[in-house]
């Protein structure tokens, strides 16, 4: 019952977090200079013909009330000029399934290696794995997407040619995942580890052994489960920042997904794709720190549903 | 002969250290002590006397900067420092368990109370799943807890201190241990609850026959409970005998410093109470002679050069000062 009522609670706050993010798009984007016509071939009187025609000459205000309106209808408008005429809804399925795909695989990569490299750390305090790992991750945290893109590229692709350049070709997606999971893995090992240092010293673990429980008990079931609480945390945040990697990723290598779609829309000042493709961003967002919220709460008895 | 037979645990010269940046801390220094079976002996001292770090180590449980420099922990004749990494979780929580100071952080707070209980039965004894929850809800029942079943169900966090304290007893005492150590069981809890707590483990003494280890820095707390009683300071033992000979006739002038500062042992309750002057003596620089001298009223020269050896006043009854040595010879 809690339960439920803390769901709904945090879904009308989600909704109302949505609503603000919408509209403060909506209008930025309208401070931008240029509009979706600029680039046309056309003479002056045709893109006046064209603005007139999707209404971008009325004011603001009207343009926004026309978008909330169709949007509560569930229509997002079609694109403007990225993929001239289609439904934008459609154009977010289709291209966010390439997306997850990637994001989904990474995801998984991240949180098992991460969480490991972390293990491997924290329970070898200031041994040589330790260091190895604390150096690494720290060098993968501090590097840009691109640069890691790039280096993968030209490492692995052109000198070693032993995976494709082409997104298209067998293998093509391991250099995205690669550069996807990176920051979240090497992150995600220094979280475990600063929890695990922290949970090893814990007077519980001392009870553990007192009761004759192995070493492996104490670590693997004790000490393991209350160091992945604060991990458990980061997994929505975790989840955008897979995601706003993707535009990064998506766009070095030339992937057709959503973060490649969301960059282009904005240089090219496609309105619908642009609002289509924040709100569908939001709302996973906003989701997914949920989930996560409700996951800490089942994994940690001590948090109650208020 | 009888005598030895009666001995279940021997501590015989043990001595730890922990090791750190600055360098070695003497925190147990040659410490014996013999313990026979059912009988209940109390240690008690100031804070960092050696208390803990010297009985953790029947279980082999100091911290990994600890190490056992010397000496031999004889448990029914056997070495605990001996055995292997099975043999001693064989015996962990088995043959002998502990309970800890602080019941508030002594358990694990992502687990019910009967998944915590459930496992050391589960690893000791070759109960079945059905048996074990009779015997869980019975050790609730024998420590006090009312509504067992219903507590089985809750996390740590659903008890008061008291209630984790008695879970903590119940688990020590889950597959009846024939030594349980209770290192200040009480110390953490209020006034109330602590007399309680006491009154719990002189009753299951009664009841379960085991051998107890008291700690605590409470003389007060341990009087009625303790057969006998050893007096620690800088991590060695400065006094030893029955619980009649330290609280009437105790000889050691710490021990009288350690008596003079408990609220309920001084006859006469208008007397103030006298809070021993000075502090314990820094463990990583250990000076020749008695370390309670620069704290003590009636040290003399000898021994601040000297250290004073455990001297037997009478049978069973020992002391480690200078000032005595003339009552000895007698
Ligand atoms: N992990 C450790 N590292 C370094 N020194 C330690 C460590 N644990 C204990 N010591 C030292 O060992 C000495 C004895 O500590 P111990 O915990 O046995 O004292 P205690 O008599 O139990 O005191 P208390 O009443 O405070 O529990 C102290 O001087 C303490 O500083
Ligand atoms: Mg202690």
């Amino acid at each position: 019952m809690q339960t439920i009522q803390y769901i709904i609670k945090r879904v009308i706050l989600a909704l109302v977090s949505l609503f603000a993010i919408v509209t403060m798009t909506f209008f930025l984007m309208n401070l931008m200079p240029g509009d979706p016509f600029m680039s046309e071939k056309a003479s002056e009187e045709s893109r006046a013909i064209l603005i007139a025609k999707y209404g971008l000459d009325q004011p603001v205000y009207v343009q926004y009330g026309r978008y909330l309106k169709n949007l509560a209808k569930g229509d997002m408008g079609t694109s403007y000029v990225l993929q001239k005429g289609r439904d934008v809804s459609q154009i977010i399925t289709e291209s966010f399934q390439t997306s997850m795909k990637l994001g989904i695989r990474a995801l998984i990569l991240a949180v098992i290696v991460g969480i490991i490299l972390g293990c491997v750390s924290g329970l070898n305090k200031d041994k040589l794995p330790d260091s190895i790992i604390r150096i690494v991750t720290s060098i993968g945290i501090s590097m840009p997407g691109y640069v890691i893109a790039s280096i993968l590229m030209l490492v692995l692709a052109v000198r070693l040619g032993i995976l494709p350049v082409s997104f298209n070709r067998p293998g093509g997606a391991v250099m995205p995942i690669i550069v996807l999971a990176t920051y979240p893995t090497c992150y995600l090992a220094r979280l475990t580890r600063a929890s695990i240092l922290e949970v090893m010293n814990q007077d519980y673990l001392r009870t553990e052994r007192a009761k004759g429980m192995s070493e492996l008990v104490v670590v693997f079931v004790h000490a393991l489960k209350n160091s992945l609480i604060p991990v458990i945390t980061y997994l929505g945040p975790l989840t955008a920042s897979i995601l706003t990697g993707g535009f990064v990723a998506e766009s070095v290598f030339n992937v057709p997904g959503l973060g490649r779609y969301f960059v282009s829309s904005i240089s090219s000042r496609d309105y619908t794709m642009i609002m289509g493709i924040t709100i569908f961003y939001s709302a996973l967002i906003v989701f997914m720190n949920l989930l996560c919220d409700i996951l800490y709460k089942i994994v940690d008895p001590r948090i109650k549903f208020d | 002969m009888e005598e030895q037979l009666n001995v279940m645990l021997e501590v015989k010269n043990l001595a730890v250290s922990f090791y750190n940046k600055s360098g070695e801390i003497q925190a147990v220094r040659d410490v014996s002590y013999q313990l026979k079976k059912g009988e209940v002996l109390g240690i008690v001292g100031e804070s960092g006397s050696g208390k803990s770090v010297s009985s953790h180590c029947i279980l082999r449980l100091i911290p990994d900067n600890g190490k056992v420099r010397s000496g031999e922990i004889l448990f029914e004749g056997k070495d605990i420092l001996k055995m292997s990494q099975k043999e001693m979780q064989n015996l962990r929580g088995n043959r002998i368990s502990m309970i800890f100071q602080d019941p508030m952080t002594a358990l694990d707070p992502l687990f019910t109370v009967e998944y915590q209980l459930n496992e050391s039965l589960k690893k000791h004894t070759g109960m079945g799943s059905a048996e074990r929850k009779k015997r869980m809800v019975e050790l609730l029942e024998l420590v006090g807890i009312n509504q067992p079943e219903r507590r089985l169900k809750q996390y740590p966090h659903e008890l008061s201190g008291g209630m984790r304290q008695r879970v903590m007893i119940a688990i020590a005492l889950s597959c009846s241990p024939n030594l349980l150590i209770a290192d200040e069981p009480t110390t953490a809890l209020d006034v109330t609850i602590q007399a309680q707590i006491i009154d719990l483990l002189k009753e299951l003494k009664e009841k379960l026959g085991m051998a107890i280890i008291f700690i605590t820095h409470d003389l007060g707390v341990v009087s009625d409970i303790c057969d006998r009683i050893i007096v620690m300071y800088a991590g060695k033992i400065v006094e030893e005998g029955t619980s009649r000979e330290i609280f009437y006739q105790h000889r050691h002038p710490y021990t009288q410093g350690l008596l003079e500062s408990v609220p309920d042992i001084g006859k006469d309750q208008n007397e103030r109470l006298k809070p021993i002057k000075g502090n314990p003596p820094d463990m990583s620089s250990v000076k020749p002679g008695c370390a309670f001298a620069p704290r003590c009223r009636e040290a003399m020269r000898i021994c601040v050069r000297e250290e004073p050896p455990l001297m037997e006043l009478s049978e069973g009854h020992c002391a480690a000062c200078w000032g005595l040595l003339g009552a000895v010879e007698k």
